[in-house]
């Protein structure tokens, strides 16, 4: 996989970090005084994906510097108040989930349930053109990190597949895309009706029962991965009716 | 009754999750309660078992749709 085009200067630093012998560029990144917007900055979210993505397949190019101390240090300044902005605006759904009696599954259903944002899935089974199903298609990622939390984002995602997954297809073929780009959402459908009975209950509830002190990471992992999925297709939808910005109504 | 098996010798597992979908373990071919067979793909794979699947016998989630709305 080739680097990705920089998306401002701490995506370009990182990209000339991670391309040179000597990775210099990691100890000179200015980041900006106000990170109370990580979330939603392509720039920060972009430099942090390529710092993990070397621990992963890396890049064309690329010399390593997965435990070179400026890019670890770098990566710390940019995942630590990633993770406290994504905690802060989840404790509510945790707190309300963990309220509720009896083990993990329900409270993990309880969340599910209670997912914010729009539905996005609904607005590309329905609505959208066929620039605005392009533009989804370009624009899908997956967030990755702490142990149960990673569980819970799993369930989360599992979880919340299957059905959209039955629309977004609907919406590809509405718009007469190839048949080849409908049926990866075809195939996840079935299968993801079957994955989401498996983490909620064989991997999340099994891991509570056997780690009772990671229950509320499990449900942060899912908090988090309903709100990210929630902000994205805000988002997306705001910059499709040209309205892009705002908090997330729940 | 639906009925699963499996043409390879690995015993068939069947499993009820809550109120959802049973799921099937290690099965080939799904016989339909019409005698119909239905060639199995996957490891595992959830049988519908509200009759609302627009793909049966697999289920494909519909049953949450429905008990929200």
């Amino acid at each position: 996989m080739k680097p990705p085009e920089p998306r401002g200067p701490v995506s370009a630093a990182v990209r000339a970090g991670l391309t040179s012998a000597a990775g210099d560029e990691f100890l000179s990144v200015e980041l900006p005084g106000d990170l109370d917007h990580i979330l939603r900055d392509a720039d920060l979210q972009l430099a942090l994906w390529m710092l993990y993505e070397q621990s992963y397949r890396s890049f064309e190019g690329a010399h390593d510097h997965e435990w070179n101390p400026s890019a670890v240090a770098l990566r710390r300044r940019l995942e630590q108040p990633f993770e406290e902005q994504l905690r802060a605006a989840t404790a509510a759904v945790v707190d309300d989930a963990l309220a509720i009696a009896g083990d993990v599954v329900p409270q993990i259903e309880h969340a599910l349930a209670h997912a914010p944002g729009p539905d996005l899935a609904r607005f590309l089974h329905r609505e959208a053109s066929r620039e605005q199903v392009l533009d989804f298609l370009a624009q899908r990622s997956v967030y990755h990190r702490l142990r149960g939390a990673a569980l819970g984002h799993l369930c989360a995602f599992e979880s919340t597949s299957s059905v959209p997954c039955r629309r977004i297809a609907a919406g590809i073929e509405r718009v007469g895309l190839p048949e080849a780009t409908a049926a990866y959402f075809h195939e996840h459908v079935e299968a993801d009706a079957a994955h989401e009975h498996i983490v909620l209950r064989d991997i999340c509830g099994n891991f509570v029962e056997s780690e009772p002190a990671q229950r509320a990471e499990v449900l942060f992992g899912v908090a988090a991965c309903l709100y990210l999925d929630g902000l994205a297709a805000q988002d997306l939808l705001a910059s499709w009716a040209g309205t892009l910005g705002g908090e997330l109504a729940s | 009754m639906t009925d699963a098996y499996s043409r390879c010798g690995e015993p068939v597992s069947i499993k009820q999750y809550g109120d959802g979908p049973l799921l099937v373990r290690h099965a080939d071919v799904v016989v339909a309660d019409d005698g119909q067979e239905h060639e199995v793909t996957r490891p595992v794979v959830a049988l519908c078992t509200c009759q609302r699947s627009q793909r049966l016998p697999w289920c494909d989630s519909t049953h949450k749709s429905v008990r929200r709305e």
